[in-house]
């Protein structure tokens, strides 16, 4: 609980809260305790982009998005948008060891009254090291982990010293998950991607697979920042649908409702070509 | 003494000679009295059409060539006399000649070739390549069947696939004796493939068509909204860290490339044509004594 030092309200504020606005007055409001010693963030990006941005923002995701339904546009209105200070953990990795593969390559060939198929199979092994850098993985509980993966990237070399003033006018949040909570998740995403490196080093084969792997992340750095998201809602038809905007591109992701009658449309077109083409290739074949 | 033994040296000499060419002298005049033998017999079996010598033989046209012999006689006079409007109707639409032979015989010859050489010998094909069709009808006890041959510019429209299309027409006819009816069916089929240039669809092809169109529409439909379904998802959880990767942070220790085994599989080749895919014998191209390329195809009854 705490006092709003502008008109003297009653403020409620959960445990990550670190500010907010009065709800009686609109004043801005930061819960300096919750930013101090050791819970101070090592970084913040500061909002680049304006509420007044959004909603041309918005307009422009909607485009290109083929099932939108007609009137999407004119129908809907964006309800209660939020600047959020969100809390995310970067992570600096470095992965180191080996991993073995299995390679095939394949030649055909015709044999006398056959023809021959051949599968010849090796063994990869590949040992090596690459490092990661600010891998954010978000630490708020409020935050969806799909919404907050999908308004990457981030700019990080407008990463800044933390300062309090930044705050004012946006709701700011303080980590409730642990680092070491969200340390698997970073984890799964550099594996997949050393996988990928390693697979790339494997070169003149036609299937590579990954038999076992063997190498082990360890952390250089962990940093503690707050990144600026926008929260807003869009009601259409009487239902909503949450938005995230990422506050320094504008990038927007979310929700979109499909219209029906656009997908039928849609499916009946590819229909259409991929079965006229069908139709004249086998007419082709049969006469 | 010694021009004596010369002399009985050289006698000596000459009855060994003598004695070991006279065996292969007798062998040789009967194996030349045998060929000219059979090939007397052969000349007798042969039909009166048969030319003696191919090697000798001169390609002429006669427009007065009959286009339907009947030598098995297994027509009715009122056939006959259809068979031959509807061939001369073929002639006339085609530019090109329409046969039906049939006989008792192919005296030791294969339907095949008994077919061509009897088109070739009786003065049939029209235009430079002499172009035109046979149907030959064997009613030889052991050696029933027809034969459908063509050469010249209607040459590629005996594809196997027409052979048997025609083929499978005729056989319900040929097997139930109404070889008349069936031959006359027979020629609206040829009127049909020479019109269009190929046999018309079978059910079965249709049937595969409808069936393939319907299976790549409903796949290409399902494709092209799954794309924009996914256009829609903007929300997902991120599965690689690939933009976090320090540039040329990559470095490979150890590399090495181990050969393990070998798989072979092997699928035996589809044999063409002559066995027939649909039930005919057929050959693409082959060549009478004359030196002519045909194609054809036929069965037993």
């Amino acid at each position: 609980m705490y006092l709003c030092q502008s008109c003297g309200a009653t403020i409620e504020a959960d445990a990550a809260t670190g500010a907010t606005k009065c709800p009686y007055c609109d004043n801005n409001v930061v819960l300096s305790d919750r930013f101090g010693g050791g819970l101070r963030p090592n970084g913040i990006i500061p909002f680049q982009i304006t509420a007044k941005e959004l909603p041309g923002a918005v307009r422009r995701f909607y485009r290109g998005k083929p099932l939108l339904p007609h009137g999407f546009f004119s129908q809907s209105s964006i309800g209660d948008v939020q600047g959020i200070y969100v809390p995310f953990w970067l992570f600096d990795c470095t992965l180191d060891g080996g991993m073995n593969l299995e390679g095939t390559t394949v030649r055909r060939y015709s044999e006398g009254e056959y023809d021959c198929t051949e599968i010849s199979h090796f063994l990869l092994e590949r040992d090596g090291c690459m490092s990661f850098e600010h891998i954010p993985v978000d630490a708020s509980d409020k935050m969806a982990n799909d919404l907050m993966d999908s308004i990457e990237p981030f700019d990080f070399s407008e990463l800044v010293d933390f300062q309090e003033s930044y705050l004012p006018g946006f709701v700011a949040d303080r980590f409730d998950r642990s680092p070491k909570k969200e340390l698997p998740r970073a984890g799964k995403r550099v594996t997949k991607s050393a996988q990928e490196v390693m697979e790339e080093s494997c070169v003149g084969y036609d299937t590579i697979k990954v038999r076992t792997n063997g190498m082990e992340m360890t952390t250089s750095d962990v940093k503690y920042v707050l990144l600026p998201v926008y929260l807003l809602n869009l009601e259409y038809r009487g239902k909503k649908y949450r938005f995230a905007v990422n506050g320094q591109t504008g990038k927007v992701v979310g929700e979109l409702p499909s219209s029906v009658f656009k997908s039928v449309l849609c499916f009946l077109g590819g229909f259409a070509a991929a079965g006229t083409l069908a139709a004249k290739l086998l007419l082709w074949l049969f006469s | 003494m010694k021009g004596r033994n010369r002399r009985y040296a050289a006698l000596l000499a000459f009855v060994l000679l003598f004695t070991l060419l006279l065996p292969c002298t007798i062998a040789w005049a009967s194996a030349s009295d045998q060929s000219a033998r059979s090939a007397e017999q052969k000349r007798l079996a042969m039909p009166d059409w048969y030319p003696e010598n191919w090697a000798d033989f001169e390609y002429f046209y006669d427009p007065d060539a009959p286009q339907l012999t009947d030598a098995a006689d297994i027509f009715t006079d009122e056939e006959e006399t259809l068979l031959r409007e509807q061939l001369k109707t073929l002639r006339e639409t085609y530019g090109t000649d329409f046969v039906v032979f049939t006989d008792v015989s192919t005296c030791g010859l294969s339907r095949k070739v008994y077919a061509a050489d009897f088109f070739e010998a009786t003065g049939h094909g029209l235009g430079e390549d002499f172009s035109g069709m046979i149907l030959f009808i064997c009613m030889e006890q052991g050696n029933r069947g027809w034969w459908t041959a063509a050469k010249g510019s209607v040459k590629p429209l005996l594809s196997e696939k027409a052979i048997n299309w025609l083929d499978d027409r005729l056989e319900p006819y040929m097997k139930g004796g109404e070889y008349g009816t069936g031959v006359i069916h027979y020629l609206n089929d040829l009127d049909t493939l020479c019109e269009k240039g190929k046999p018309p669809m079978s059910g079965e092809d249709l049937l595969f068509v409808i069936g393939g169109t319907l299976i790549a529409g409903l796949a290409g439909g399902g494709f092209v909204l799954c794309l924009a379904l996914g256009m829609m998802k903007t929300v997902k959880e991120a599965a690689h860290a690939d933009a976090y990767l320090v540039k040329d942070s990559f470095q490979l220790h150890h590399s090495r490339d181990v050969f393990l085994y070998r798989s072979v599989s092997r699928t035996r080749r589809k044999r063409e044509s002559s066995g027939g895919g649909g039930g005919s014998e057929y050959s693409g191209s082959y060549s009478s004594p004359s030196g002519s390329d045909w194609s054809g195809g036929g069965r037993s009854f």
